[in-house]
């Protein structure tokens, strides 16, 4: 992470950046955690369901924590260069309502983002905050391909915190 | 070649269906987490001791990986399979470490025929893994599009 629970605003968004899904990088994962003929087989996928090979459905929202990841490193180097602390990230509780609303074709190049719609302090782990985000993915036509309803724990500052 | 299963051949029901069972090597969840999800604490040793998790772990993102490869290894490849819509909701409960062997298993939670395509069915699937002490660590409600035996296949 980099910024701390306090320094969040619900309402933010965060742009998490571009993901370019090659037919190679979906058939590797395919391969190996979603063997279905129509993210593996070129052939198979053009009389498949989508028309063209697809990314498994966990794959592109795989992507959006790789994306999330990203952001955050960057973020966190930027305050670092600035001398300022970077806080920590905890574990994911889980997620909710988690939607693939548009298959991902090869060559398709997703946009991520996530956007901060809740958080509270909690008492029985008061040196992390919880922030709940709602998270999209668009193809490059604008069309909405995923969703989801995730929690993560943030850092608290004990500064500002006892500032409030 | 093996029994294909319809949307008529999934009860809803209390009963639990065991799919197998898979494990990860420590280089496996460090390969993953690489590209997915790459936090210290699914990288490292020490990152991972001093995280919340206890040691190097995997990433949640893979153990949801390896349940779906499961249901679609032990299940879904076996259906007239239409693809899934989603998730309704995943909890990560407790760490996965290197070499734990994860046991899983699913139950039908409800089913209903699609109004807009009436050849297809819509199942929720609760899936749950738990490992070697019986600890339960990853469950997830998962929506899948089966197709009926009867009605807009002729």
């Amino acid at each position: 992470m980099s910024f701390y629970f306090e320094e969040i605003e619900i309402g933010e968004v965060l742009d998490l950046g571009d993901f370019k899904f090659t037919a190679e990088l979906i058939k590797s994962y395919s391969e190996i955690y979603d063997p279905l003929p129509f993210h593996l087989d070129e052939e198979a996928a053009r009389n498949g369901p989508f028309g063209a090979i697809a990314a498994s459905g966990w794959q592109v929202s795989a992507i959006w924590m790789h994306c999330m990841c990203r952001t955050l490193h960057q973020l966190a180097e930027d305050r670092l260069s600035l001398g300022e602390p970077v806080a920590k990230m905890g574990p994911s509780p889980g997620f909710k309502n988690m939607r693939w609303l548009k298959p991902v074709l090869a060559g398709d190049v997703i946009s991520y983002e996530c956007e901060i719609t809740n958080k509270r302090t909690t008492n029985s782990r008061p040196e992390w905050g919880i922030l709940f985000i709602h998270n999209r993915a668009k193809n490059q036509h604008g069309e909405m391909v995923m969703e989801f309803d995730g929690i993560v724990f943030v850092e608290r500052n004990i500064v500002l915190k006892e500032g409030n | 070649m093996s029994t294909l299963y319809y949307y008529e051949d999934f009860i809803v029901d209390e009963s639990w269906h065991s799919i197998g069972v898979f494990s990860s090597t420590k280089d496996q969840i460090i390969d993953f987490a690489s590209l997915y999800d790459p936090q210290p604490m699914h990288l490292n040793e020490a990152a991972g001791k001093a995280s919340m998790l206890g040691g190097l772990a995997s990433s949640g993102w893979q153990t949801g990986a390896l349940l779906i490869k499961q249901m679609v290894e032990q299940l879904l490849t076996n259906t007239v399979n239409y693809g899934s819509p989603g998730v309704k909701e995943a909890h990560w409960l407790a760490p996965v470490f290197p070499d734990d062997c994860l046991s899983v298993r699913y139950k039908v939670l409800l089913k209903r025929v699609s109004n807009s395509k009436p050849h297809m069915g819509i199942i929720d699937f609760l899936i749950e893994a738990a490992n070697q002490d019986d600890i339960k660590v990853m469950t997830m409600v998962s929506t899948q599009f089966i197709g009926l035996k009867t009605g807009g296949q002729t």
